[in-house]
């Protein structure tokens, strides 16, 4: 190498101000050099490039590898999954060039499912994946297996796939993988995530307490309240808001309990005689206690009235009614869900009071004030439509889609599992006159949702408005693709192998 | 043959194709379809009122369709071959229609009839004036380009960063005009030089000493033997008469196609497809040209198959590129032998570079090499823990090294002296381009 770095230097000055040191050059080439020395008819340059070809294809002649003793240990763990079908593989590779997220988590959970692999060629791509969706890290983690750790070691933005067991990833992971391992824990074993939490807590970040704390909405109950109420003297305001919003949810929170206070003294329910010895009827009165709590302000509730027509001692009332647990409402007036509606109804300010009942019964999760509220009340109060039973829910959101179509679509799109072919059919009916709105990333996010029946449908769906109708088209061609894929996706693991 | 749908894929001649084609590969897009052992075919319902016929010969892989695209293969052939890779089941069909079987006795007709095909008479006279006069002219380029040659190293390539591409163009120009093609795109990958990159000075010289050597060579052509004087032509850029090449006897072999590289030069895509004859133990370059929106005669190679096919090499002290004379079969899979060490590959390299100084880059088949992690690079460690470096352009070392999971393949890699561009691997006996 000594020799051709002569070469390089000399070419690099120019022949003209630094000839090459032939003394330089190995004993294997000397002869040939004073060889080439010696000839009279070449010019200096001629001499040059006739030297330096001679050590060109001498260095190029005697190449040899490099020796280095192998290392040990550095061999990837041997896999004890199966592999998925190649059909599965083709389908995924499909997926990816479609770039479509969504059915990318579902081929990955049918592959966590069912215990399988992805195939090492394709690691690398999914990896990539990973860095960019953060979400899936979890999933690929399973899915990469051992190859995928192993890889994980040469590149750090892969570390998520390293299989370690769910308290390692609360200790060690990202906040996105410790979002996910406290939710799972709190699905499985509530008091333990929150036992997670309150060990870790005093080393977080104010951010990062705030979006753990938001993990405890999963099956949030009395047991959390303790832990909740202590977090009043947090120096965050932002994590202050999150434990409040909290404990509103909890029936025995103290804030709970001061509201459900506050409103029982308030609200009256008399038997009063129209004609003495004739006739009585029932009367709601609403009169707050002279002296309130100021801890009801300070948590949240407005003092003065935004609505017109409603005084500031009803507003308060009704804000305290959408804050307390609804079968308060069947102590207070001594009757089933059903009854309490009928006196509401009939009550000038029951109006207020129902729509009040509405956001508490979505508050608290009520199931059984959810459904009668679709039986007994005629307004049509989309925000229950996750706390009712399967079959009352696409019939209330088709329902929903006359008067709050978008909020009863981003509520159907939340749901688990495929739409019914009808309520499909309605939703895309709505979102095909709203193409601005509901556009190819619409149809993309929520591939899960629609049923491959409704392909047979989409140019029956086609909007009235010519300038609609070629976007539709547009659209129906993409969800032909997608809900293909879709297919495809759940033939090819189910597929015999 | 039965294609893989990645094998489908690497057939496609862009990505358009590819997309278009998968979106083709829906049955719900074919009206009829069926399969025999010769044939492919499938009628797609295109925006016309007739649907297209499209067809495909499964023994000699190639494409016909009725519809007017210039692409080849063209969607539907793409979409044809992925559905029948995804559902062959599907393709119930086996008796080939009319249209079809006409097509493939054409086909038969006519590959008999190439082989058959005499020359025509040609005006010997006219001819050797016709390359005398290229001849010399070539000489007065090749003197030149020596000149240019001499004037850099007398100036030094401290210089060249400096020189902008208007300085090495030029000279490729000349050379284009002085009728010697090889040489100019030798000047031009001289100006193509990244001289941001550490290390270019040596890669500079090697290519400048390269173009000396050729030029050298060809002033003292008639003192060589035949087939170096051969080399030296080709290199220089004169073309080779392939009907002649044809008439020449070539290996008979089962090839497995190692590998594709293309790339584009302004309107001009450059297909390296690098073969492996398994019971001639030898490997093969075959250069296609296509150029872009036309029809092209490029015989459709898919990279990780094996085929049957007679091949004549260029003449040279050392062969490598060569054409295929007749394409007999193409079949599945079949047996390999490669190279049992680096010692081994080095041993070959030094022979092949005392023969021919300025030849190119040659692949080979080497038996259980892992990549490794050394000094901040990627390495090929063969089983006697010798390493060669990877190439710092391979872009898909991820993928080798999932697929290695540190232990040891059978690679097949492109290159020369200390640079190494793997090209494929044998994971669990199966071909895996990379």
């Amino acid at each position: 190498m000594e020799m051709w770095q002569e070469m390089l230097n000399a070419a690099m000055m120019g022949t003209d101000k630094r000839p090459p040191g032939v003394e330089s050059l190995t004993p294997d080439l000397q002869e040939a050099v004073s060889l080439i020395v010696q000839q009279t008819d070449a010019d200096r340059e001629e001499q040059f490039l006739r030297i330096a070809s001679l050590a060109f294809n001498y260095r190029q002649c005697g190449v040899s590898p490099m020796k280095n003793a192998a290392q040990e240990g550095l061999v990837a763990g041997e896999e004890d999954k199966a592999y998925c079908t190649p059909q599965a593989l083709q389908v995924l590779k499909d997926i990816i060039e479609e770039d479509n997220v969504a059915l990318l988590q579902r081929w990955l959970q049918e592959c966590v499912d069912r215990e399988q692999l992805i195939h090492p060629e394709l690691l690398p791509a999914m990896l990539s994946q990973g860095k960019q969706h953060k979400k899936l890290q979890t999933l690929l983690g399973h899915c990469c297996g051992k190859r995928g750790a192993w890889l994980g070691r040469f590149n750090p933005e892969w570390n998520f796939s390293i299989e370690v067991a769910d308290t390692e990833v609360w200790q060690t992971g990202s906040l996105e993988q410790r979002k996910a391992a406290l939710q799972d824990m709190r699905n499985t074993d509530p008091a333990l995530g929150r036992e997670w939490l309150q060990k870790t807590w005093p080393q977080e970040d104010a951010n990062t307490k705030t979006e753990l704390l938001a993990m405890l909405v999963t099956n949030i109950g009395a047991e959390d309240a303790p832990f909740l109420e202590g977090l009043a003297g947090e120096k965050s305001k932002k994590v202050k808001e999150q434990a409040v919003s909290l404990l509103r949810r909890i029936p025995s929170s103290s804030v709970v309990q001061l509201y459900e206070q506050v409103l029982r003294q308030s609200i009256s329910y008399k038997k009063e005689k129209v004609l003495p010895g004739l006739s009585s009827k029932h009367l709601l009165d609403i009169q707050l206690p002279s002296t309130i709590d100021e801890q009801v302000f300070k948590s949240g509730i407005e003092k003065l009235s935004d609505k017109k027509g409603v005084s500031d001692e009803d507003f308060i009332v009704y804000q305290l009614a959408a804050c307390v647990p609804p079968s308060i409402w069947e102590q207070l007036l001594g009757g089933s869900p059903e009854e309490v509606i009928a006196v509401l109804k009939k009550d000038v300010k029951g109006k207020y009071l129902i729509a009040s009942i509405a956001q508490a019964i979505v508050q608290f999760n009520d199931r059984t004030w959810a459904l009668a509220f679709v039986k007994h009340v005629d307004t049509n109060y989309i925000e229950l439509f996750p706390l009712l039973p399967a079959n009352e829910q696409d019939a209330y959101a088709i329902n929903a889609l006359s008067h709050s179509a978008d909020r009863a679509i981003i509520l159907c799109a939340e749901r688990p599992g495929e739409w019914s072919i009808d309520l499909t059919r309605q939703i895309f009916r709505y979102a095909a006159r709203h193409p601005y709105q509901y556009n190819r990333s619409f149809y993309s996010q929520h591939i899960e949702r629609f049923p491959f029946a409704i392909l047979f449908e989409l140019d029956g769906l086609t909007p009235p408005e010519e300038h609609f109708k070629p976007m539709w088209s547009n659209i129906s061609t993409y969800l032909h693709k997608l809900i293909g894929l879709k297919q495809q996706l759940f033939q090819s693991f189910n597929a015999i192998k | 043959m039965h294609l893989s749908e990645e094998q489908v894929l690497a057939l496609a001649p862009d990505e358009s194709s590819k997309k278009s084609g998968k979106d083709l590969s829906n049955p719900s897009k074919w009206v009829s379809k069926g399969a025999s052992d010769a044939a492919l075919w499938g009628e797609c319902q295109g925006s016309g009122s007739k649907p297209y016929q499209t067809q495909v010969d499964r023994a000699n892989i190639a494409f016909k369709c009725s519809c007017p695209s210039r692409k080849f293969p063209c969607k539907h052939g793409i979409g044809l071959l992925l559905l029948h890779a995804r559902q062959a089941a599907s393709f119930t069909d086996t008796d080939m229609p009319a249209w079809v079987s006409e097509w493939i006795n054409k086909r038969t007709e006519k590959q008999e009839k190439q082989v058959e095909k005499k020359e025509k008479p040609v005006d010997e006279a006219a001819q050797a004036k016709r390359q005398q006069a290229r001849q010399s002219k070539v000489s007065d380029g090749a003197e030149e380009l020596l000149l240019w040659i001499k004037d850099i190293v007398r100036n030094g390539l401290l210089a060249m960063p400096d020189k902008g591409a208007a300085y090495f163009e030029g000279m490729a120009r000349r050379m284009v005009d002085a009728q010697a093609p090889g040489l100019a795109n030798m000047v031009r990958s001289l100006g193509d030089t990244n001289f941001y990159r550490e290390g270019w000075q040596s890669d500079f010289l090697d290519q400048l000493l390269r173009i000396y050597l050729i030029i050298t060579g060809y002033k003292n052509n008639e003192q060589l033997p035949e087939a170096l004087q051969q080399d030296l032509r080709l290199f220089l850029g004169f073309t080779q008469n392939q009907e002649a090449l044809k008439e020449q006897k070539g290996i008979t072999d089962t090839w497995l196609i190692m590998g594709k590289q293309t790339s584009e030069e302004d309107t001009l895509t450059v297909e390296r497809n690098w073969l492996y004859g398994i019971n001639s133990n030898s490997y093969a370059l075959i250069l296609q040209f296509i150029v872009r929106g036309q029809g092209s005669s490029a015989i459709p190679l898919t990279p990780g198959l094996f085929i049957e096919a007679e091949l004549v090499f260029y003449p040279s002290t050392i062969p490598l590129r060569a054409i295929i004379k007749k394409q007999i079969n193409s079949s599945a899979t079949a047996t390999y032998q490669g190279f049992a060490s680096w010692q081994a590959v080095v041993t070959a390299e030094s022979q092949y570079s005392s023969q021919l100084p300025f030849r190119n880059e040659r692949p080979y088949i080497i038996e259980q090499l892992r990549p490794v992690q050394y000094n901040q690079q990627w390495w090929l460690q063969d089983s006697t823990n010798h390493m060669m470096p990877i190439d710092s352009g391979f872009r898909n070392i991820w993928k080798l090294l999932s697929l290695s999971g540190g232990f040891p393949l059978n690679m097949a890699v492109v290159g020369k002296e200390k640079s190494f561009m793997p090209i494929g691997v044998w994971h669990h006996q199966n071909y895996k381009l990379l």
